[in-house]
């Protein structure tokens, strides 16, 4: 008898990418229509657990990676001097922003005494384990999750000003989405006119702020703020600057870009409002309930968090240390 | 030829095992520290292109959907549509003549480039479908593009280091078997 060759049984490659895809759109559909507690939400907060200390050793090996980067951005100067300066040039940026709420404040309020401080929040540091994994989301993700009392829409914020909100939070991570991603929105006003907006982020990593009608008086270098309008975000946190004003005729609204106060690349660590969600609107309801007063209200907010900043930031370093 | 005549020359399943395995932990540990102005190289996709350059359809197509729901759980987009994307495009590519991926290293990089920007392509239209809030043609400039020029300068060099290896190891094999036959 002649032996023949053992068919392999296999399922045709055409039915089987059928089931595949019909597969993908069934978790898609899931995924969409589940809450954040849903089945495949856990398995993937799950899988962010699991791979967050590979992510703290990516961050590892790529700090010569990166140390490096800065070396050649800086071959012509001394390495050290270029970046102090950088960072004290966003500091004072920032502060001057700070100073001019803190004079507008005093020119608005000189009669309304006993100004008290709008913000009380509590605050945590973090640092930053790695940025995002693909090119369609602006996110960071940060060392520090649940356990430290974070959670969904927490604002984020540098040392110079807001970054981002809290998008999902795993025990131990979280992942923030920046507001330079085209996702985001932050209602924001223009310093030098109080004119407020919304401030978008783009797929090239520039602000925009919309709905600025063609009225206002805009000028590049002009501050970008928080509004606090929505209750998302405490009122008077530095967004970053303009760059450009165009208008034309048949626009309704100006076209207003934005650098943002702090380059994406730039910030290790990071602040994370705690304060509950109620309180954080509270504060930012009183800050602009007092009619003008909020603003100033939310410069000592913003300085108060910035102070904070600092201890915070050294405990969060020091417990990513550990 | 087609991609079922040339299974002798098919890569074992150790490959696709491995090399998944490779993909995924450079996408969590390499891929966020190395972007350039945002983007990001997806060596998820990279390695699907090359796996199906060397397997059959199912494999292909198999693998396609398992790495493309890993880089779901390990990224912000919606799960599921990469798994989806990397099926059909798995499939695609062991559907083609295996003879287009052994000419000169130049064809093999413009096969690379033209099967990155396919995948990044799909991709894009996929999030685009599912509501993605984006200007699709500032997005393709601005995502695909370059995204899928970095996928293919990493693909390629794993191309040419496998070419590489592949030569070395079958002329060990007739080394072997030409001093059996002396």
């Amino acid at each position: 008898m002649a032996l023949t060759p053992k068919k392999q049984r296999q399922l045709p490659g055409g039915i089987l990418l059928l089931i595949l895809c019909l597969l993908s759109v069934v978790i898609l559909s899931v995924w969409a229509n589940e809450g954040t507690a849903g089945p495949l939400h856990q398995v993937k907060s799950g899988v962010e657990t699991v791979v967050t200390p590979l992510r703290v050793a990516g961050s590892v090996v790529a700090a010569p990676l990166n140390a490096a980067n800065n070396l050649s951005e800086n071959v012509t100067t001394d390495s050290k001097t270029a970046e102090e300066l950088r960072r004290q040039n966003e500091e004072l940026q920032s502060q001057l922003i700070r100073m001019e709420e803190y004079r507008q404040e005093n020119e608005r309020l000189s009669k309304l005494l006993e100004l008290k401080e709008a913000y009380n929040l509590e605050s945590v540091g973090a640092r930053v384990i790695t940025t995002s994994t693909d090119s369609w989301n602006r996110v960071i993700t940060i060392n520090k999750g649940s356990i430290a009392g974070l959670s969904v829409g927490m604002p984020v914020m540098s040392a110079n000003g807001l970054i981002g909100q809290i998008e999902s939070v795993n025990p131990y991570s979280s992942v923030v989405r920046l507001i330079v991603d085209e996702e985001s929105g932050v209602a924001a006003f223009l310093q030098s006119s109080r004119a407020e907006g919304v401030l978008s982020g783009s797929v090239d990593g520039i602000l925009h702020l919309n709905f600025i009608s063609l009225d206002v008086s805009v000028e590049p270098g002009d501050a970008v703020i928080t509004s606090g309008a929505g209750g998302i975000y405490p009122k008077g946190i530095p967004l970053g600057e303009v760059i450009t004003v165009e208008t034309s005729p048949s626009d309704v609204y100006q076209r207003i870009t934005v650098r943002p106060v702090t380059r994406v690349s730039a910030f290790e660590e990071v602040l994370v409002l705690v304060g509950s969600e109620a309180e954080i609107v509270a504060s930012g309801t009183s800050a602009g309930g007092s009619g003008s007063g909020g603003t100033g209200a939310s410069g000592s907010g913003s300085e108060e968090a910035a102070s904070t900043s600092e201890e915070e930031q050294a405990s969060g370093a020091a417990g990513a240390d550990e | 030829m087609s991609s079922m005549e040339t299974r002798e020359t098919e890569m074992r399943p150790s490959f696709t095992v491995v090399g998944s395995l490779i993909a995924f932990l450079l996408q969590v540990i390499i891929a966020p520290n190395i972007a350039i102005l945002g983007v990001v190289p997806n060596f998820i996709l990279g390695f699907v292109i090359l796996n199906a350059m060397s397997c059959n359809r199912v494999r292909s197509s198999l693998t396609g959907f398992i790495l493309g729901l890993l880089y779901g759980f390990i990224s912000q987009g919606p799960l599921g549509a990469m798994s989806l994307v990397l099926a059909i495009l798995g499939y695609g590519i062991s559907s083609l003549n295996k003879e287009l991926f052994s000419g000169s290293w130049q064809m093999q990089a413009l096969f690379l480039l033209i099967a990155a920007f396919a995948g990044e392509l799909l991709n894009a239209v996929c999030l685009s479908i599912l509501g993605y809030d984006s200007d699709f043609r500032h997005s393709v400039g601005m995502r695909v593009v370059p995204a899928a020029l970095y996928d293919a300068v990493f693909g390629l060099i794993v191309f040419l280091l496998m070419r590489r290896f592949s030569a070395a190891r079958k002329k060990k094999g007739s080394d072997i078997l030409k001093g059996k036959l002396d």
